[in-house]
C-alpha cells in the first residue's frame, strides 16, 4: 500500500489545478545486472529546455530505482521508439484537396494540390499522437506557387514569403491550425498550375512514458544507482532523488555492492524548478554488464 | 566534521608513483565523493584498490571508476581491486556506501604504462560528502 501511495504521488506529482502539466516518470524498461565481478550498467540521459517556452529550461534530473522481483520479461516496452508525435496536413481549394498524414517527429513531407490561381487552404492537426504527451509540438512550413513546367509563379500569404521556410510554429496536442496561401499569375510563368507545400515537423521525439508500475517493490538494497550531472554526484539504494545540474548530460550508474545479479529498472524525467517535465531524451545505454 | 587526508608517496623510480587517498563518507546513504584522477599520455590503464571497515553489520563502500562509456566497480568488502585499461586522460571516480552511518576508507591508486611501470598521475576532489 505504501509502494503504491508513493507511486502516485511520483505519477500525479504536480497534478493540481493551478499546474499545467501531469509529470510521468520515463522508464527504463526491464534492465539486468549480471553477477560479473565489477559489473556497472551505464547510462546517458540528456536534458535540454524544453520547445514550450512557458515551461524553459531544465533544472534537475529526477530519478528512481526499483529492483524487480518478478521475471525481467515482465516490461516489453522498447525505450529507443519514440511515441507517435505527429502532424496531417490537408490542402483545400474550392472542392479539391489534398492530404498527407503522419508527418513523424523530425521528419518533413510535401503536398501539392491542383488548384489554379487563387486562394489555398492550409490545415494542420496532431490526429494520431499519444495522448499521453502534453508538450506542444513544433513545426515549419514552406510553399511555392507553380505553372504547369515547375516554374514559380506569384505567391503570397501571412504565414511566410513564398519559398521561404516560416518561423517555428507550435501547435498543442489535439488541435487545428490554418493558413491561407494565395497563387496567382506571374507575369513571366504565367498562370498557376499547383501549389507544393512542405510541412516539417520540429518536434523533439519524446522517448516513451511508462506510468510507475505498482506490482514492484522498492530496493533491497542489492543494488546502487549513482547520478552523475557535470562535477555532481549522488547516490540511492531506492530513494527518489533529484541531481541539480541544469540542462545537459547526465550519467547513471547501476551496480552492486555485493556483486548480484538482479533485475531491475528505473524512472527519470528532466524538469523545470517547478518540477514540470522539460525534454528528456531517449536513454542512451553506453554499457551493458 | 569530515577528516581528509590526501597524501603521495614517491617509490625509488623516478617514473614511480604510488598513491593513497583517504576519506570519510558521510552518514547520509546519499553520501558521495567524486573525484577524478588524470593520467598522462603514457598511461595504458589505471590501478585502483579500496579499503575500509570490514566488520559485520558496517557499510560496504563502493568505488566506481568510469571513462568515455567504461565503467568499473569495486567495493571494500569484495573485490576491492581493479585494474582499468583506459590509456592517458581523466578517470573519473565516485565513492559510496550502502547504508547510513559515517565510514572512512582509503583508495591507492596510480596510472601504469603498458610495461607496468607507473605514470604521472593527478587526483582532483569534485565532491566530498
Amino acid at each position: 500500500m505504501k509502494k503504491i501511495t508513493q507511486n502516485l504521488a511520483w505519477s500525479f506529482l504536480i497534478l493540481g489545478g493551478t499546474l499545467p502539466q501531469i509529470v510521468f516518470g520515463l522508464d527504463s524498461e526491464v534492465q539486468t545486472l549480471a553477477a560479473n565481478t565489477g559489473a556497472v550498467d551505464f547510462f546517458e540521459i540528456t536534458c535540454t529546455k524544453s520547445n514550450d517556452k512557458t515551461i524553459g529550461n531544465t533544472d534537475h534530473l529526477n530519478f528512481k530505482l526499483i529492483e524487480n522481483n518478478g521475471s525481467a520479461q515482465t516490461q516489453t516496452l522498447n525505450q529507443s521508439v519514440p511515441q507517435p508525435q505527429l502532424f496531417n496536413a490537408t490542402l483545400t481549394r474550392l472542392k479539391l484537396n489534398s492530404k498527407i498524414a503522419n508527418i513523424t517527429a523530425s521528419t518533413n513531407n510535401t503536398l501539392s494540390l491542383k488548384g489554379g490561381n487563387g486562394a489555398y487552404t492550409l490545415g494542420i492537426d496532431t490526429l494520431g499522437t499519444n495522448s499521453t504527451i502534453k508538450t506542444v509540438q513544433n513545426y515549419t512550413i514552406q510553399y511555392q506557387c507553380l505553372n504547369a513546367t515547375g516554374q514559380a509563379t506569384n505567391g503570397s500569404s501571412t504565414l511566410t514569403k513564398q519559398n521561404i521556410p516560416s518561423t517555428n510554429k507550435t501547435l498543442a496536442n489535439g488541435k487545428t491550425a490554418k493558413y491561407v496561401i494565395n497563387c496567382a499569375k506571374n507575369a513571366k510563368s504565367g498562370n498557376t498550375d499547383s501549389l507544393k507545400v512542405t510541412l516539417f515537423n520540429k518536434t523533439f521525439a519524446q522517448p516513451i512514458a511508462v506510468p510507475p508500475s505498482n506490482t514492484e517493490v522498492s530496493s533491497t538494497g542489492t543494488l546502487a544507482a549513482q547520478v552523475i550531472g557535470g562535477i555532481k554526484v549522488k547516490n540511492t539504494v531506492g530513494a527518489n532523488i533529484d541531481l541539480q545540474n541544469g540542462n545537459g548530460i547526465y550519467n547513471v550508474m547501476v551496480n552492486s555492492p555485493t556483486n548480484a545479479a538482479k533485475s531491475y529498472h528505473f524512472e527519470y524525467s528532466c524538469l523545470n524548478s517547478a518540477n514540470i517535465p522539460t525534454q528528456t531524451s531517449p536513454l542512451k545505454k553506453l554499457q551493458d554488464k | 566534521m569530515k577528516n581528509f587526508l590526501f597524501f603521495a608517496l614517491l617509490s625509488l623510480s623516478s617514473k614511480s608513483f604510488a598513491h593513497d587517498f583517504s576519506s570519510q563518507l558521510g552518514n547520509d546513504i546519499s553520501s558521495t565523493d567524486y573525484i577524478y584522477i588524470s593520467c598522462d599520455n603514457l598511461a595504458d590503464k589505471i590501478h585502483v584498490e579500496i579499503s575500509g571497515n570490514k566488520s559485520a553489520g558496517s557499510p560496504i563502500i563502493s568505488a566506481q571508476i568510469f571513462k568515455d562509456t567504461k565503467a568499473k566497480n569495486i567495493t571494500s568488502q569484495g573485490n576491492n581491486i581493479v585494474d582499468f585499461q583506459g590509456g592517458g586522460g581523466a578517470y573519473q571516480m565516485t565513492i559510496n556506501k550502502n547504508k547510513i552511518g559515517m565510514v572512512n576508507y582509503t583508495l591507492v591508486y596510480h596510472c601504469e604504462d603498458a610495461n607496468g611501470e607507473h605514470t604521472e598521475t593527478d587526483l582532483n576532489e569534485l565532491q566530498n560528502q
